[in-house]
């Protein structure tokens, strides 16, 4: 029986999921704090609880993610890029295009069979169309996170969003607002204007079929559904989207283990 | 907060950032020395001062300066507080500051041209107004043809005949052959160090030159100094190969278009951590250019027209995909890392022609990192190394 492990430590939420061969044993996500080595314990602990294992019972572990650097007991670090393309092809094989909408940025991915990235990328300069943009909606509309997705299938039409831009997507939202638009319309147009924006990342990279959606934006159905639209493709979505680049840190834990 | 400039042990380096010192301590030191200092935009030769005995100062580049020097800020806000917009290049604005701020050497005179862009071109229209100095506007155009040539020799020789008129002085045509002849020769020079670099290993490092081995040949044309420069740099690589003393290399990468101050700390680390040496720089590149003496001012159009500064905007962009061709397939370039200017219309716009000439022709991959020439401000380094680790895992 071969044990790994794979660690993520995103700008919002840190992830790790262990690996017993090719089966997931079992998965932790917890908030990222300020403390990235504290939280990286915390999560890879709490992980290890749950599968009733030791950290001394784990033979690899791989780090990614922003806070991949830190993480003290990594015996090797690798970008999320790679391991969003590792875990969405072990996931779903047929897939060759992946959108990781996390936290932070937007990554659109090209990769092959094997998983190995041949093209990407990254927003640039903002944070539209990240966790941390649906975050700031959410306070700005008094809305719980969560709903946002589900809410936006509601509207009767979507408002026009002209940027994407927080600050100024904020601004339009408030305006919106204080004229008495619907929030669910308001919620659509927003998404509109997300799914408008990674279109244009992904035709950057190149669509090819299969699709996936990663991260965590990928559980809001709102924005999932918008830009399918604007694919023209299904995406495929894991059952929990925001631990696929964990799974693919393990997925090289368990390479490197199988090199040796 | 500026930052960290790596430091390495090189002879090149130590007197490159000696000969940078020389060159401005030149301009801040001309009136004490009773010389006629001349701002320039930096797509001039600087042979149309040294033929007259007069100091050129490139404020764009003196900006480059302040930017590693971690001072250019006061320069940025001074132009802000003005009223330019901060999204603006920083390049233009850090000119701008130094004339708004007085903090920089009086000019006796102004010469701007349209390319590399309008905020350039314009800003020098600034700095003669608030010094209410003379001002010429020379015309380059973008044809490198016979009548592109021609015309240029004619905007040069107006140019000469604006400055002898404002500083009261003539002409000697035998000084002006001699500073094309030694022009000449510092092209050659600059020829024969590239030609090194295209040995593999390539003999000279990412960071000695901070990635600016156009500087003599562009800022110092037509002194002794861009010659003794380049025939030491020239020396130290022959002797480096000489005694097998190169830095290892697995990837040989062109940088394009610009090198930012704030990246710097990359050009050590890309050697270190992935082998990754940039091998040329797109404004490193040297050109063969016709140059005679006993064509002078025809001489200085044929260099002003091969500018080093290929995608910042002199005509079309598509004028300047042969130079990548050229770099490609002489330096046999493994991965190109292009650095888009936010303040830089035509930097930015010229992304994806490159990046797809090069997937096309030669399925070479390009990244693109994202950041401000000077501000540090918008320095975002450490997103730059997160997408150069994704990139050459990519590679790899």
């Amino acid at each position: 029986m071969m044990l790994v492990a794979g660690i993520d430590i995103g700008s919002l939420t840190a992830k790790a999921l262990i690996l017993e061969d090719s089966k997931i044993r079992a998965y932790a996500i917890i908030p990222t704090g300020v403390d990235s080595e504290g939280t990286s314990k915390k999560v890879m602990n709490s992980a290890l609880e749950r599968a009733e294992l030791s950290l001394e019972d784990l033979e690899y572990v791989v780090s990614t993610g922003y806070g991949r650097v830190i993480v003290p007991f990594a015996n090797k670090n690798i970008t999320e890029i790679s391991c969003h393309a590792k875990g969405a092809v072990f996931l779903f094989p047929s897939v060759r295009t992946i959108l990781d909408m996390g936290g932070q940025d937007c990554k659109a991915i090209r990769c092959d069979a094997s998983g190995k990235v041949q093209n990407f990328a990254m927003n640039d300069k903002c944070a539209a169309g990240t966790g941390r943009f649906f975050e700031i909606i959410a306070e700005t509309m008094e809305l719980p996170l969560e709903e946002l997705g589900g809410l936006s299938l509601e509207a009767m039409s979507a408002a026009k969003i002209s940027s994407a831009c927080v600050v100024f997507a904020k601004s339009e939202v408030l305006a919106l607002l204080r004229k008495g638009v619907d929030k669910k319309n308001i919620l659509a147009g927003i998404n509109e204007a997300v799914a408008l924006r990674v279109f244009a990342l992904l035709n950057r990279v190149g669509i090819e079929k299969d699709f996936a959606i990663t991260g965590g934006i990928a559980k809001n159905v709102g924005v999932v559904r918008k830009v399918e639209e604007k694919v023209g493709l299904k995406a495929l979505i894991a059952e929990e989207p925001q631990i696929v680049g964990a799974l693919g840190a393990a997925l090289f834990a368990k390479e490197a283990l199988e090199q040796v | 907060m500026a930052a960290t400039i790596p430091q390495i042990d090189s002879e090149v380096q130590k007197q490159y950032a000696q000969f940078v010192a020389n060159f401005f301590k030149s301009a801040f030191d001309a009136r004490n020395a009773g010389k006629k200092l001349v701002w320039m935009a930096y797509y001039l030769p600087s042979e149309l001062c040294y033929a007259l005995d007069a100091v050129p100062f490139y404020p764009e580049i003196w900006g480059g300066v302040c930017a590693r020097q971690g001072i250019v800020l006061k320069y940025l806000e001074a132009a802000e507080s003005f009223g330019y917009p901060r999204e603006l290049c920083s390049a233009t604005k850090s000119a701008a500051g130094m004339a708004l701020s007085g903090e920089a050497p009086p000019p006796d005179a102004v010469l701007s041209t349209q390319p590399v862009c309008d905020g350039g071109m314009k800003v020098h229209e600034l700095v003669a107004v608030r010094y209410k100095c003379p001002h010429f506007f020379i015309d380059v155009p973008y044809t490198k043809d016979k009548n592109g040539i021609e015309y240029l020799t004619g905007e040069l020789e107006g140019a000469l005949k604006f400055l002898t008129e404002s500083f009261g002085t003539e002409l000697s045509e035998a000084r002006l052959k001699k500073v094309v002849e030694l022009s000449k020769r510092a092209e050659e020079l600059h020829l024969e160090v590239n030609e090194l670099r295209k040995k593999k290993p390539s003999p000279l490092l990412s960071l000695e030159l901070f990635g600016q081995y156009f500087f003599p040949c562009s800022f110092l044309g037509g002194t002794q100094a861009a010659i003794d420069f380049y025939a030491m740099v020239a020396e130290v690589a022959k002797r480096r190969i000489k005694e097998g003393n190169v830095l290892e290399e697995k990837y040989r990468l062109l940088w394009a278009p610009l090198v930012p101050q704030s990246f710097l700390s990359i050009l050590q680390w890309l050697e270190l951590e992935y082998k990754a040496k940039v091998v040329m720089e797109m404004v490193g590149y040297a050109p063969k250019i016709e140059m005679d003496a006993a064509k002078p001012l025809e001489s200085l159009a044929r260099k002003t027209l091969e500018a080093r500064f290929p995608s910042l905007g002199n005509g079309p962009g598509v004028l300047n995909l042969d130079r990548y061709r050229e770099i490609v397939k002489d330096y046999d370039i493994d991965a190109v890392i292009y650095f888009a200017h936010w303040g830089c219309r035509t930097i930015c716009s010229a992304v994806k022609m490159v990046k797809d000439l090069l997937r096309e022709e030669f399925d070479v991959p390009m990244l693109v990192l994202d950041g401000d020439i000077f501000d540090p401000r918008n320095n975002p380094v450490e997103q730059a190394r997160a997408r150069v680790e994704e990139f050459f895992e990519m590679l790899e």
